[in-house]
């Protein structure tokens, strides 16, 4: 009773909201809108649903005593101060963005940097663990782009800048184009299976 | 004979009836007397019709009803009941003698125990009025069948065919011999016929009656000119008349002729002398015969105590009185042919039955010995019924004897000379093959048992080739493909119960329900060495699998991670370098033409112009999105733009005001005043599109928690004034380190961009790692994005453009450093892996080499 009830929903809202792109009729696109503003609610309220669930989910794991308890503790701690602060002062409060600023922005800085030092250690033993064609390309591509892209010293080599350019223009964007066209084609499909019932996310 | 008995219901009838008054059988056989037309052909295919199996053949009939005749009149003077006539048709105490004899008759024999006591005594007398019934005279020429006639007419059968062909010895020699043999003594042929009728059987009387005769024709050493005579030369017989009982002899032996039995006559036949010599009979081969003695002689001769025994003489001072007897012929014994051999049997069997008893000088000790001389020539089948057969004798004249049991059953077998030329059997040969069927089964079982293989077997005898009748007249054996054989494999004997002895007989229980010990057997699997040390492989194989291997601790300092630390360290150093000063002051790179757009459309905006910038970056690539903003916002409000700032991302608006609040401290922007913050679109694209659609709706207030919308919004918020649209901006900055938000922004939001009469312009600000994904939106004129900033690289050139030194000017040095450092580490590394790699092969095969 419930999955075609619930497919019904799902199909003709899509359709509204698919005729309310295309065809600009005022109650469709009003309806069109308030759909949408309903789905921008419902998202908002995901996202507190989310939050909720990551404190319960920790919170029990802080109770289980075990290792992992005090990395859950921090997570709820931070999560209840930042809370209380931010929805007490506000978001543009000087305590949140303390918070923000010399907290969040850090450690995740702290990690791209990680990130960088990992990357260029990989690509040092990329050789050692497997030596063929495309792990030539591979590093050579990074050369290039690494050494094309960072002034060396003042150094400028000849011809190294429009290689670079010529990779993220050509190849890199081929590629990306492809991607691109492959996901579009992708999400038609998904649309199309999602307006019809044969695909059902929503369940059912 | 005033009645002749019925031999199909056995009951009496006058003589004079053809047919009997009670059952309407024929009394007489209608044998048509031979006539020239009928005597069998010389030809080699006796053309005569065959008859349908299971009757008995004409001849066979005839002779048996004659036969019932003559018992039945024999049996008269003993004085027996109604039913006594029967008697001679019933088989004899002990001994299959009757039996035999029956059967060859054609009557069937009855079970032993049936007989009465004093049957054998009755059955003595029929033996002596059959043997007087067994007359020529008496069964007449009309009576005689067909292969009595031929017989009679010359016609050789196989056996003196093959008897007669002996390479070894003259013929003239053999036939010479022969005839010497049966020529008696002087002295013997003196004896008075009234002793030789009292103590001679009167069938030998016959053949000394023949041989009398035969003496002026053919004396000993010479033969006579009719035995010279091919047998074929031999003139026809004159119909009706025997060739050898005919005329005077045939009228001088009438008693011995009614006292013989029908195949006593048949072998008394066989050695008359003009029998051989018309069956191609030569002297030699009957020298040689009679020097194979047959073994049963032989036992005679090795013990003349046992055949006192079993038959005992009456008058043992008589044999010398009767030197007709051919087989009373002591000193010639020894050379006694085959056939006469047989015949001997013959006669003992009569004599065991009772009325030859006085009359069997055969029997006497004097008479066996010298058939001693031939003993280790006789024929093994006669040896071994002389060995097992003669043991059975002990129960004297009462029993008839086992031996001699079998050799009844050899009155047929084709010796060469035995008298049996003119047996039934070799009269049925010589009708063709069609006759196979009308022969009586003793017959046919006798003659493969017995007569043939012995037969086949004789040594020294050279096969000859016969005629094509004579090969027609082969036995059955020879002229049929083969045998048949009883499979008597699956035949169950019964050995108890009322079924005991009878073969094929179901068995009552069955082979399966037999309890028996089940079959023990080993357990023990039979393996090779190979297999069990297969198998012990994998027993161990599944012991290491189900062992847990133990974790190597890694050792606290490895050359990993020392190459890791180092990479670290000298990344870190490259970095750093610059903020003390060494290399810090790098050359800002050269402009793109995307980054050239950009400035273009910042630099085209009106004053006061309101701008939307989506910040969609998070903060952990604050330090590359940070430069690259500074650089464009910083431009922006270098043109006075009042700034609308909102994001998809739940980090975005902080990052917005941190960064309005920090890199942009410097131009003191106000908030709500000049740039306002709508905060966070929740739903990603589904909030863009929404924002994009209806931003009033979506973000109806500012992350301060003002109205940003309406009549209800604050009027100092000057970026919102106005903004019914988000084409109502005069451009669309969006500010994004991640691909797919840059993608959200281009293809929900910048289709609204797109009034009736003007287009927002969309810039895009995204890191490097967006790059490849967003400049496909990206075409100076017709496409989505109009102006891209790229990464720091990007920014340098924007603030190159722009002349200003900020955020990425500071940043751009040491990232020059970093990056040359790092793609340095990365070109060393890939070195030395390239060399270790091509130097450990070889470190590898040198000790290979080396070996």
């Amino acid at each position: 009773m419930r999955a075609p009830f619930s497919a019904v929903i799902a199909i003709s809202l899509g359709i509204i909201v698919l005729l309310g792109y295309f065809v600009p009729i005022g109650p469709l696109t009003s309806l069109r809108i308030v759909l949408l503003d309903w789905a921008v609610i419902l998202a908002g309220v995901a996202l507190i649903v989310g939050v909720v669930n990551l404190f319960y989910v920790h919170w029990k794991k802080t109770s289980e005593g075990n290792t992992e308890s005090l990395y859950s503790g921090v997570l709820v701690f931070a999560l209840l101060i930042t809370l209380v602060l931010v929805g007490w002062f506000g978001p543009t409060h000087t305590f949140s963005l303390w918070i923000f600023n010399y907290i969040q922005v850090p450690v995740e800085s702290s990690l791209m940097a990680m990130l960088a030092i990992t990357l260029a250690y990989a690509s040092a033993r990329l050789l050692r663990r497997r030596i063929d064609l495309l792990s030539g390309v591979f590093l050579a591509t990074t050369l290039v782009v690494l050494l094309a892209t960072a002034p060396l010293f003042g150094i400028e080599i000849p011809g190294l800048g429009e290689l670079r350019d010529w990779i993220a223009q050509v190849p890199a964007t081929a590629g990306a184009r492809g991607i691109l066209l492959g996901v579009a084609l992708g999400v038609v499909a998904t649309g199309l299976r999602v307006l019809m019932g044969a695909d059902r996310p929503y369940g059912g | 004979m005033a009645e002749v008995r019925c031999p199909m219901c056995g009951k009496p009838n006058p003589a004079e009836l053809e047919e009997c008054q009670f059952c309407g059988a024929r009394l007489k056989p209608l044998v048509a007397p031979p006539s020239q037309e009928e005597s069998p052909p010389s030809g080699p295919e006796p053309d005569v019709p065959a008859e349908p199996a299971g009757e008995p053949a004409d001849w066979l009939s005839g002779f048996r009803e004659e036969e019932e005749a003559d018992r039945e009149d024999a049996a008269q003077p003993a004085d027996f009941g109604e039913e006594e006539p029967e008697l001679p048709r019933k088989a004899p105490p002990r001994g299959g003698i009757q039996e035999r004899l029956a059967r060859a008759g054609g009557i069937e024999p009855e079970p032993a125990g049936e007989s009465a006591p004093d049957e054998g005594a009755a059955f003595d007398e029929d033996w002596s009025v059959d043997e007087r019934a067994f007359d020529d005279e008496d069964l007449g020429e009309a009576e005689l069948p067909d292969w009595l006639v031929s017989m009679r007419s010359g016609e050789e059968s196989p056996v003196e065919a093959e008897a007669g062909k002996s390479p070894e010895e003259p013929e003239q020699d053999e036939k010479s011999d022969y005839v010497d043999r049966w020529s008696p003594p002087e002295e013997e042929a003196e004896v008075s016929p009234e002793a030789s009728e009292i103590d001679v059987p009167e069938w030998m009387q016959g053949l000394e009656e023949e041989r009398a005769e035969s003496e002026p024709k053919a004396g000993p050493g010479e033969l006579p000119d009719w035995l010279k005579q091919p047998a074929a030369d031999l003139p026809e017989p004159e119909p009706g008349a025997d060739p050898w009982s005919a005329g005077e002899e045939q009228a001088e032996r009438p008693s011995w002729e009614e006292q013989t039995p029908d195949w006593l006559a048949d072998l008394s036949a066989g050695p008359h002398p003009d029998d051989a010599g018309e069956a191609g009979f030569s002297a030699s081969e009957l020298q040689d015969e009679a020097e194979d003695l047959p073994d049963w002689l032989d036992d005679f001769a090795e013990s003349p105590s046992e055949a006192e025994d079993y038959f005992p003489p009456q008058q043992p001072e008589e044999p010398e009185e009767e030197p007709g007897l051919p087989l009373e012929l002591p000193e010639e014994a020894g050379e006694m042919p085959d056939w006469l051999a047989d015949i001997a049997p013959g006669q003992q069997e009569v004599g065991g039955t009772g009325p030859f008893e006085g009359e069997l000088e055969l029997d006497e000790p004097e008479g066996v010995a010298p058939f001693t001389a031939g003993d280790e020539e006789s024929p093994d089948w006669l040896g071994g019924i002389s060995e097992e057969d003669l043991a059975g004798l002990e129960g004297g004249f009462d029993e008839v004897p086992d031996w001699l049991s079998d050799l009844k059953s050899r009155p047929i077998e084709p010796e060469a000379g035995s008298g049996m030329v003119g047996s039934p059997r070799e009269a049925g040969e010589g009708e063709g093959e069609g006759y196979e069927s009308e022969l009586p089964g003793w017959f046919d079982e006798e003659t493969e048992a017995e007569g043939l293989s012995e037969m086949e077997v004789e040594p020294g005898l050279t096969p000859a080739t016969l005629p094509s009748w004579l090969e027609a007249m082969r036995p059955v054996e020879d002229a049929a493909p083969a045998p048949p054989i009883e499979d008597e494999t699956e035949d169950h004997v019964e050995s108890a119960g009322p079924l005991s002895g009878l073969r094929g007989v179901l068995p009552a229980e069955p082979e399966v329900a037999r309890l028996r010990k089940p079959p023990t057997y080993s357990s023990r699997l039979q393996v090779t060495e190979t297999q069990e040390s297969q198998a012990e492989i994998l027993r161990n194989l599944l012991k290491s699998e189900s062992r847990s291997r133990p974790i190597p601790t890694p050792p606290l300092i490895s050359s990993q991670h020392v190459l890791r630390w180092v990479i670290a360290a000298v990344l870190i150093l490259a970095i750093l370098l610059p903020l003390v000063g060494v290399g810090g002051a790098a050359p800002l790179p050269t402009f793109t033409s995307e980054t050239a757009q950009a400035n273009r459309i910042i630099r085209d905006l009106p004053p006061d112009s309101r701008v939307l910038i989506g910040f969609d970056y998070e903060p952990g690539l604050s330090g590359e999105m940070d430069a690259v903003a500074d650089a464009v916002i910083d431009h922006l409000i270098l043109r006075g733009a009042l700034l609308t700032l909102v994001s998809s991302s739940p980090t975005g608006p902080v990052v917005a005001e941190r960064f309005m609040s920090t890199t942009q401290a410097d131009h003191n922007y106000t908030a709500g005043t000049q740039y306002i913050n709508l905060g966070y679109v929740p739903g990603g694209r589904t909030g863009l599109l929404s924002f994009a659609e209806s931003p009033q709706r979506t973000l109806p207030y500012t992350l301060r928690g003002a109205t940003a919308w309406g009549t209800g919004a604050d009027p100092a918020l000057a970026p919102v004034q106005g903004i019914d649209a988000l084409s109502d901006f005069d451009m669309l900055m969006v500010i994004t380190d991640n691909p797919d938000t840059a993608r959200a922004w281009i293809e929900q939001v910048q289709p609204v961009l797109v009034a009736d009469d003007s287009q927002t312009p969309l810039v895009m600000a995204v890191s490097a790692q967006a790059e490849p994904m967003v400049r496909p939106y990206y075409h100076e004129s017709a496409g989505q994005v109009q102006g891209l900033v790229v990464g720091l690289r990007g920014a340098a050139a924007y603030s190159n453009l722009t002349g200003r030194v900020n955020l990425p000017g500071a940043y751009w040095g040491a990232f020059g450093i970093g990056s040359a450092v790092a793609a340095a580490v990365i070109l060393v590394a890939s070195i030395v892996a390239i060399a270790s790699s091509l130097i450990a092969p070889r470190q590898k095969r040198a000790p290979e080499e080396a070996a």
